[in-house]
């Protein structure tokens, strides 16, 4: 394995994750309003459904993906069928099973940030003339924006450090679907613990600092509301 | 330009049902207990219910009826809530565009200016909401609900979250806008107080019905110490070079009285309570008072609820005060229905509030605003 892998790598991880965080927060804002606003007694099921993969070994979701996904699969099979390709072991297949994999991590955080708005703000607005999706878009996002920044950063991060699902689904194909938690794992495979080292670094670091945006956007937030 | 509401909203436990009218212009007080439904119809009529069922129409315009239902932010109006909700990403500056912007052509019930003076707000305007105190933010709460250009206003407890001092404070600033305004006003509020100092006309509210209205003169006696305790709210207008010994003259429907400068504090306008035992009668030509203030009425009937008082309902102008007396009075000074008597009052509690123009027989007849 060449070093010049190793970023080819790391960059089709950060594609993958900034991929997964767009559509996962395109998907993810309607569901997570919805969960947060609804009073529907069914609300526990989809909650559930949602955190699901939280707690299942990405390779059993890994698992299940594949043999959807495959060109046996019922997914794989109708796109054969329309005269596409299977997505397994594609780059689309790993954007598949990231969004799945990081569902609840960029869910929840909004679902938090919607549910702590609060119904009043929104009462507020519709008798000062604001419709549902003007309510939604000047007082809803703005004082989720927290919230938003949470579900990005998490979604990204998560993404970054899949392993089990893309070993599975994606295989180990050079720019396509072999990413940065796969490289460092060829790596110690054949004992190079030099490379992974580096690449290690390289994420811990990545992780590290979007966390502290996370958490440093917060304690400025904080500040804000009381200073001048 | 009037307000019609009939609505049924049921809860477990709770059913609003109200069929009622309200004038088209002026402050109405919605005053009853706590859980009375006082919030629950204001919601409803804001369009913030979605069970409640029947019609509402305000100013010729049907928000609701059997086959409609205009949600809230196609009803033109303005809710000014418990506690301020302000938003609170936005400045003061940015809550009143908010407004502003979905109000359309013409804005604001009232001029921009007037508004955010008689608030005391215009120094506000940079400021974010976090940054005020509970006071400020809901002054800037009902210039925002005023800048939204209502039909209608709705005002929910405003003054409920603030302390005693805060509300002494908006008290007359919101007596002196409502008096400006063209467009009806519903002012919920459990406290006579405000009841008294603020409303035209009152309705009692209780268990989900309105049990009694009437004039605010009227229903005093409701507000203070309950039904039948007499108690009646006189309004009066400051006489020009009124002023003599430190102590001003207003004319009310009764008659000239006299206030201390320092209790009026320079207002155009006043409202004073009046308790019927802190009068007393006096009967006879040419008898002397140390009273500063004597109102002459007549006689409209004799009442004898104790055993040693007695109470005689004297016609003042359009109102009747039952002033108490002893029996033995009575027995060596008989009275009889329509018979000349002086009434005198020991004391006049001024109400807060009422610092503008008071909404005397001279006011300008409301125009129709239409959109």
């Amino acid at each position: 394995m060449s070093e010049s892998g190793d970023w080819v790598a790391l960059g089709l991880s950060l594609r993958l994750a900034a991929v997964t965080v767009v559509l996962l927060l395109l998907v993810g804002t309607p569901l997570a309003w919805w969960l947060a606003r609804t009073s529907w007694r069914g609300r526990f099921l989809v909650e559930a459904v949602v955190a699901l993969p939280l707690v299942l070994p990405p390779t059993v979701l890994g698992f299940y993906l594949l043999v959807a996904l495959g060109p046996r699969g019922p997914v794989g099979g109708l796109l054969e069928a329309l005269g596409g390709r299977s997505l397994a072991f594609t780059f689309e297949g790993l954007v598949i099973g990231s969004m799945l994999y990081s569902l609840p991590f960029v869910v929840q955080p909004l679902q938090t940030a919607f549910h702590g708005v609060g119904g009043r703000p929104l009462e507020v607005a519709a008798t000062l003339g604001a419709g549902p999706r003007d309510r939604f878009l000047t007082v809803a996002v703005p004082l989720a924006r927290r919230g938003f920044l949470t579900a990005a950063v998490l979604g990204f991060a998560h993404t970054l450090g899949e392993f089990g699902v893309v070993l599975l689904i994606g295989g180990n194909l050079p720019g396509e679907t072999r990413v940065a938690s796969i490289a460092i794992y060829d790596h110690v495979e054949t004992l190079e613990y030099g490379k992974a080292g580096i690449l290690s670094a390289v994420l811990l670091g990545l992780s590290l600092f979007l966390l502290l945006v996370v958490y440093g956007w917060g304690g400025r937030g904080r500040r804000e509301r009381v200073g001048p | 330009m009037s307000v019609r509401v009939q609505l049924v909203l049921e809860r477990p436990g709770f059913r609003l049902e109200v069929d009622t009218g309200f004038p088209g212009r002026g402050v109405s007080g919605l005053f009853g207990p706590s859980g009375s439904g006082k919030t629950t119809l204001l919601r409803a009529i804001a369009g913030l219910e979605r069970g409640a069922r029947g019609r509402v129409e305000v100013g010729g315009e049907t928000w609701q009826d059997g086959s409609r239902f205009l949600p809230p932010h196609r009803r033109r109006v303005g809710f000014v809530f418990q506690e301020p909700s302000l938003f609170p990403h936005l400045r003061v500056r940015g809550n009143l565009a908010y407004a502003e912007r979905r109000a359309g052509r013409g804005g604001w019930a009232l001029p921009r200016e007037q508004v955010l003076a008689v608030l005391g707000i215009e120094s506000l305007l940079d400021r974010f909401p976090g940054q005020l105190s509970l006071g400020e933010q809901q002054r800037v709460a009902m210039a925002r609900a005023l800048a939204s250009r209502p039909h209608l206003l709705l005002l929910d407890e405003p003054l409920a979250s603030l302390d005693a001092p805060r509300k002494d404070e908006i008290l007359p600033l919101l007596a002196d806008l409502q008096e400006s305004l063209r467009i009806p006003v519903l002012h919920v509020s459990h406290s006579p107080e405000e009841m008294l100092a603020l409303a035209d006309e009152i309705f009692l509210l209780e268990d989900g019905r309105i049990r009694a209205s009437g004039s605010v003169a009227a229903m005093a006696g409701w507000l203070e110490g309950g039904k039948g305790s007499g108690a009646v709210v006189l309004r009066g207008r400051r006489r020009a070079a009124g002023v003599a010994g430190g102590k001003a003259t207003f004319l009310t429907e009764w008659g000239p009285v006299l206030l201390p400068e320092g209790e009026v504090r320079g207002r155009e306008a006043v409202r004073f309570l009046l308790r019927p035992e802190e009068t007393s009668l006096l009967v006879g030509e040419g008898a002397r008072s140390s009273v500063d203030h004597l109102l002459d009425g007549t006689v409209e009937s004799l009442e004898e609820p104790g055993a040693t008082t007695a109470r005689v309902r004297v016609r003042l102008a359009g109102e009747v005060l039952p002033v108490p007396v002893p029996k033995a009075f009575l027995e060596t000074h008989p009275l009889r229905p329509g018979d000349p008597v002086r009434v005198q009052l020991h004391r006049l509690r001024v109400l807060p509030g009422g610092v503008g123009k008071a909404p005397g027989p001279a006011a300008p007849p409301a125009p129709e605003e239409r959109p």
